[in-house]
């Protein structure tokens, strides 16, 4: 009995101190990641960092449910970039819950070295925080952020303070955009090619699809009713359907409310007949990506609009149809509009000068010149041939006088499937959208036309012609904690739900009246500071723009 | 008094190994269940992530005015009650009717793969569930409806998901098919229990199937019933979530909102996904209050009973 309770007594110690132990576990550990930069006298040194010259390891973080970053040297670009540039990305994967990620980081404190994020309101709590590094003796001092930004770009990423805290992602001079309306070309013809250039029009045609077609889908609007945002584009002249996404559209010198907008209640109009007589996929607000893939995949969709009509699965698609039947697969065309709109004049499509989004830099970040150099490089010609064709000497050997490299034979024939395993175009998170789009289109130029993306072709003839500049409307939006972010919430939330109910509404009437609810409602939560708020911020940006 | 004591601590002395055991058990509870309750405060705080805590503002019941003068307030409240009502009346007893038609089936076999069957989906996650759901559901290629097209029963496809009055039947029907199998282990394993003399003794005394069931089986599993039971009240404000925001498209099926929002899912969307963590606290601090007392109070009115958990 003695001796068994001693056998007892040992075995409780030792699972207390187990259990104890491994409770503490988890408190210490990873504190930082990249220990062998001897670096804080970087950034006081005078001349420019060097890139090659002491390794720059860093973490990265993009703050994006979706975005998973690639492991790093896994691919030719990268495995150049490390072996001879000495740069080493970490990656920092946001698991599917980016919110809640980044809010962790925060309250831990524990932030990486570089955050892939959206401007606005996050980034300026950071600032505020004192958590980012001020880049603007960087941008001085190395060429290339700055020669293609251009003064006014670099003006408009100002923070409040006059400082220079991002490095934009997609920055661009030049329009772009994916947005607007597919046909499926065999329905078309064998429906007689009938002019389909105003809403009208479409109306017809979708009848007559409905008609003779009873399995097809003859307008689909992709996930949350897309299409009939992009709707809105045809209906005034310069109307931008990301007046929808602000919630509010501005109407001469401010801001008004969405709900009240003639145009946004025409569109509703419209699309509320079409879904009633069950043109419209009935599934706009229940269905996944997934499902409209399928459908179009399978060629039973006769008209096709969303924000991106470009994405890589209707690509597949596209290629999938013509390989069975040439005349089959999909092609853009001319935005619709109402009679009496120029249709020179519709934009389904909008860009800013400021691209998609923008890189900080924390200061937990040991060597934040090392870090810019590198974003400096990667945005240079050289950088984003690197990541678009591979590291020199593997598609292309040298570059023209326009610096854009001259493609190997090696590049067109392989194929895309093992272009695909190289990841090419991972990492480039400093992209310079104005010198690839206009390096493709050169490119483009050089080849046969069946050696010619689809995709390409597409931008090149309308996507890329029927988009417009919106720089002035950046950052429209409050933090969420404050007041005009309070009634921001609630306002998302009450066009939600009175979208829903407008297009599922049964008449002409009951969408004047769903709507006016939508706008009363809107009121009683502070929609109109919310507008004011908007309407401030625009002219904010107007003066920045013009600043110096 | 004095004595008690002193026999109490000789009887640790004696057993301190014993006691040994349960102090980590004690301790983890503490440090991981207690410890992070002061984190409650910051409902009657204006928290901000980049403050910290200590340096945000107290601001008292600012955020339970807030959520109770909303106007969804009612409709939230009245929603959770419903689908956690009808869960209550449909979901609860469903596994109990499974177990009792399962124990009368004769062939092993055929009971058993009826069990195993049954009890799959339960593992299933609500994202794969919902997906089954959605796409059978769907207006364009839903199986549901082509079945009905073909049978002749509608003349056009139903749109399932976007009417109201169908969201709650979903709903509760797809978590009865996820779930009984399951729920119903318990109560076969109650009905297992059961000494079968009293059957054979019913059965002499001439007593049929469902007499039987009624007078022996039922009160003999009557206990574990209740005390799900007493759990299941104290989950009344639970009235789901992952499978709500799945099968309304994370929102994004806004015709629906009227019937489908509840507590939860309205924390989640104006709290949560907002980073206003200061309200999302509030709001389920208030749900948590009331859960406990109705826990309380069933467990009180169960003990009259001769039954309670505590």
């Amino acid at each position: 009995m003695k001796k068994k309770s001693k056998w007892l007594g040992l075995a409780a110690v030792s699972l207390a101190l187990t259990t104890s132990l491994s409770a503490c576990g988890s408190g210490s550990g990873d504190t930082g990641t990249s220990g062998d930069i001897p670096a804080k006298n970087a950034a006081s040194q005078s001349g420019p960092f060097k890139l090659g010259s002491e390794p720059v390891n860093f973490t990265m973080y993009p703050n994006y449910d979706w975005l998973t970053l690639e492991p790093w040297g896994q691919d030719p670009q990268t495995q150049w970039i490390t072996d001879n540039l000495k740069v080493t990305v970490t990656p920092i994967q946001s698991g599917g819950a980016a919110k809640q990620k980044f809010s962790t980081m925060l309250a831990t404190d524990d932030l990486p070295d570089v955050i892939l994020m959206d401007r606005g309101s996050d980034v300026e709590k950071l600032r505020q925080a004192g958590k980012l590094v001020a880049l603007d003796d960087y941008y001085n001092k190395y060429p290339n952020l700055k020669k293609w930004m251009g003064e006014e770009t670099i003006n408009m990423l100002r923070s409040s303070d006059g400082k220079i805290y991002q490095v934009p992602n997609w920055y661009t001079t030049s329009a772009n955009g994916n947005g607007g309306y597919l046909i499926n070309r065999k329905v078309y013809k064998e429906l007689g090619s009938p002019k389909l250039e105003s809403f009208d029009d479409l109306y017809n045609y979708l009848k007559q699809v409905k008609a003779k077609y009873p399995d097809m889908i003859p307008f689909e609007t992709d996930i949350e009713g897309q299409g009939v945002q992009i709707m809105t584009s045809g209906f005034k002249e310069g109307f931008a359907p990301s007046w929808i996404g602000e919630r509010g559209v501005p109407s001469g010198d401010k801001f008004t409310s969405l709900f009240t907008d003639p145009v946004f209640n025409e569109t509703m109009k419209f699309a509320s007949k079409l879904f009633r007589e069950k043109l419209i996929t009935q599934d706009t607000l229940t269905q996944k990506r997934e499902q409209v893939d399928e459908k179009l995949a399978n060629g039973r969709v006769a008209v096709y609009s969303a924000y991106s009509v470009l994405e890589p699965k209707v690509m597949d698609a596209n290629t999938l149809l013509r390989a069975k039947d040439p005349d089959n697969g999909y092609e853009v065309i001319w935005p619709l509009h109402k009679d009496g709109v120029d249709k020179t004049k519709v934009y389904p499509n909008s860009y800013n000068r400021l691209g998609w989004n923008v890189n900080v830099i924390t200061t937990t970040a040991k060597n934040p010149e090392g870090i810019f150099a590198y974003m400096d490089w990667l945005t240079s010609p050289e950088g984003m041939s690197t990541m678009y064709f591979g590291p020199k000497g593997k598609y292309w050997n040298e570059m023209d006088s326009n610096q854009y490299p001259v493609l190997t034979d090696k590049w067109f024939n392989t194929s895309q499937e093992i272009k695909d395993k190289e990841k090419l175009g991972g990492y480039a998170y400093v992209g310079n959208t104005t010198y690839l789009d206009t390096m493709k289109m050169a490119n483009d130029k050089k080849m046969k036309p069946e050696q010619r993306r689809w995709d390409n072709t597409q931008q090149a003839n309308v996507t890329w012609k029927t988009s417009q500049d919106l720089t002035p409307f950046i950052n429209l939006d409050p933090a969420s904690d404050s007041e005009e972010g309070i009634a921001k919430t609630a306002v998302d939330d009450i066009y939600k739900k009175y979208f829903a109910q407008a297009l599922f509404a049964q008449s002409d009437a009951e969408v004047d009246t769903i709507l006016k609810k939508a706008n009363d409602e809107a009121m009683s939560q502070g929609y109109q500071k919310l507008l004011d708020y908007k309407t401030a911020q625009w002219k904010k940006n107007l003066e920045q723009m013009q600043a110096k | 008094m004095n004595t008690k004591l002193k026999g109490g601590i000789r009887r640790l002395k004696s057993e301190w190994d014993i006691h040994l055991m349960i102090w980590p058990g004690i301790l983890l509870l503490f440090v991981f269940c207690y410890l992070p309750m002061y984190g409650v405060l910051i409902a009657f705080k204006d928290y901000n992530l980049y403050r910290g805590f200590a340096d945000s503002p107290w601001v008292g019941l600012k955020h339970f005015r807030m959520f109770f003068h909303s106007p969804d307030f009612w409709m939230i409240m009245r929603n959770t009650l419903v689908v956690s009502l009808l869960k209550l009346l449909i979901s609860f007893p469903a596994p109990i009717i499974l177990a009792l038609m399962l124990n009368e089936v004769r062939k092993i076999a055929f009971k058993r793969v009826i069990q195993t069957v049954s009890y799959l989906p339960h593992f299933m996650s609500w994202v794969i569930v919902g997906g089954f759901v959605i796409s059978m559901l769907s207006v364009d290629n839903g199986s549901i409806n082509i079945l009905l097209m073909k049978l002749h029963l509608i003349d056009e496809p139903v749109n399932w998901l976007s009417k109201p009055s169908y969201f709650w039947g979903i709903l509760i029907g797809s978590n009865v098919w996820k779930d009984i199998g399951f729920s119903s282990i318990v109560y076969l394993a109650a009905i297992a229990g059961i000494d079968p003399h009293l059957y054979e003794a019913a059965a002499m005394d001439g007593a049929g199937r469902f007499r039987q069931i009624r007078s022996i089986t039922l009160p003999s599993i009557m206990p574990v019933i209740l005390i799900f039971l007493i759990l299941a009240i104290g989950n009344v404000l639970n009235a789901g979530f992952e499978d709500i925001l799945i099968l309304t498209n994370n929102g994004v099926n806004a015709i629906v909102r009227d019937v489908s929002d509840v507590i939860d899912t309205y924390v989640y969307r104006t709290g949560i996904q907002t980073q206003r963590y200061s309200y999302a606290s509030a709001v389920g601090l208030f749900k948590s209050v009331i859960s406990v007392g109705l826990l309380i109070g069933a467990n009180r009115l169960s003990r009259r009973f001769g039954q309670s958990l505590w």
